[in-house]
């Protein structure tokens, strides 16, 4: 069984161990995203589990396309309803976090590159702050890791990384604002 | 599994044990997957990946379904009770029943015969004789019973009535005293009766007639 069909056999019979063998390999990847909310071991460990109990129930109303972009949403919303509750506030960055959240989402098409396309990257990476611009071309052109930007450039390492995140999405933008347009 | 292996890569990650191809390629795929960008960005935050925990955490889940299970099952197990209960409660009934059907019917039996003297009490008249008397009808109660009711009127108000009498030499009855004043028809009557009535032996007679309602 894929994942798909045990997602449909376990919503049919309620059948726990489907359940868990659905969710065994996530957990890991789940712990470390609840982790990076409650900075704390054993609250991301209890996360795991909460959010474990409530598929129990939501699996068997929800049809799930994409069981793992699926269960990363839920899990981040349970984090951050929970630090809601906690704290009345929240700690987290939303600059950080909401870009990461809508890339998935989009479906990734083949798009055929032609030659416009190409002349179109420059102009909108000229558009990008110099920044993102350099951290961009670093990464995608020259395919050098985080690190390395950090050390080539001066920047410090969690900045590179948002403006790797940011340059991505706004060349993004860009690139589909000028497809609009024709 | 994918799981350990992205999780091995996350660790190698964190501690620098990639080259930078590596370090580019999960850079690049966690650009695509927030998922994994923010389990990195977590694990970072841990400062590694542990891997015990990670493991005791799995156990945890195991522990959880196994215990769901479970708990189906003596559910289950307790809707197997309920059935036999129920089979049971339903076979009790049948049983029960059936004791009452075969039960029945000799209560029934035994009322027929109840109501049977109860007709007899009503159409009959029932002497029998009372401790201080020592005379006895030649032909026994029974037969001067229905000799007593053969000749009875029918018309008197007692249910009961004693009589008193003597036996002479011959074995009739003289000095005849019904326990009843004398202005009631029934006194005469049994004056009679007990005239034209068998002989009796004995001397001293003393009887209870016992007429039906």
């Amino acid at each position: 069984m894929d994942e798909k069909e045990q997602l449909v056999y376990y919503k049919q019979t309620g059948d726990l161990h489907v359940l868990g063998k659905l969710y065994t390999p996530y957990m890991s990847l789940l712990y470390g995203v609840c982790f990076k909310y409650f900075q704390e071991q054993t609250a991301s460990q209890d996360a795991v589990m909460q959010i474990f109990e409530q598929l129990v129930h939501k699996l068997r109303i929800h049809e799930v396309d994409n069981f793992k972009s699926w269960l990363y949403v839920f899990a981040r919303n349970y984090c951050l309803m929970e630090l809601r509750k906690q704290k009345g506030k929240m700690h987290v960055d939303i600059e950080e976090n909401m870009p990461e959240s809508e890339q998935k989402l989009v479906t990734e098409e083949e798009t055929k590159w032609t030659e416009a396309d190409f002349d179109k990257v420059h102009d909108c990476l000229a558009s990008l702050s110099p920044e993102q611009a350099v951290c961009v071309r670093l990464f995608y052109l020259d395919q050098k890791c985080y690190k390395d930007i950090a050390e080539e450039t001066g920047y410090d390492l969690n900045k590179v990384k948002s403006y790797i995140q940011n340059g991505k999405r706004n060349l993004k933008i860009c690139m589909e604002s000028g497809k609009n347009g024709k | 599994m994918e799981n350990n292996y992205q999780l091995s890569r996350i660790h190698n990650y964190i501690h620098g044990l990639m080259s930078r191809e590596e370090m580019h390629a999960l850079e690049r795929e966690a650009l695509e997957d927030p998922f994994l960008q923010d389990a990195i960005d977590g694990y970072k935050m841990q400062q590694g990946v542990d891997v015990k925990s990670l493991s005791l955490l799995q156990q945890r889940l195991e522990r959880r379904i196994a215990e769901h299970t479970q708990r189906k099952n003596r559910f289950y197990f307790s809707w197997q009770r309920l059935a036999i209960g129920m089979v049971a409660a339903v076979m009790f009934i049948a049983v029960c029943t059936l004791l009452l059907i075969r039960y029945l019917p000799n209560r029934q039996h035994t009322n027929v015969t109840e109501v049977e003297l109860m007709d007899d009490v009503l159409t009959q008249a029932v002497v029998h004789a009372l401790p201080d008397g020592d005379a006895q009808p030649v032909g026994g109660w029974e037969a001067f019973s229905a000799f007593v009711s053969e000749h009875y009127s029918g018309v008197n108000m007692e249910k009961r009535l004693e009589v008193r009498f003597k036996v002479g030499q011959d074995g009739l009855p003289y000095d005849i005293q019904p326990q009843i004043a004398k202005r009631h028809q029934i006194h005469r009557e049994i004056l009679q009766i007990l005239q034209k009535g068998p002989k009796w032996q004995g001397k001293e007679g003393h009887i209870e007639i016992v007429f039906p309602e």
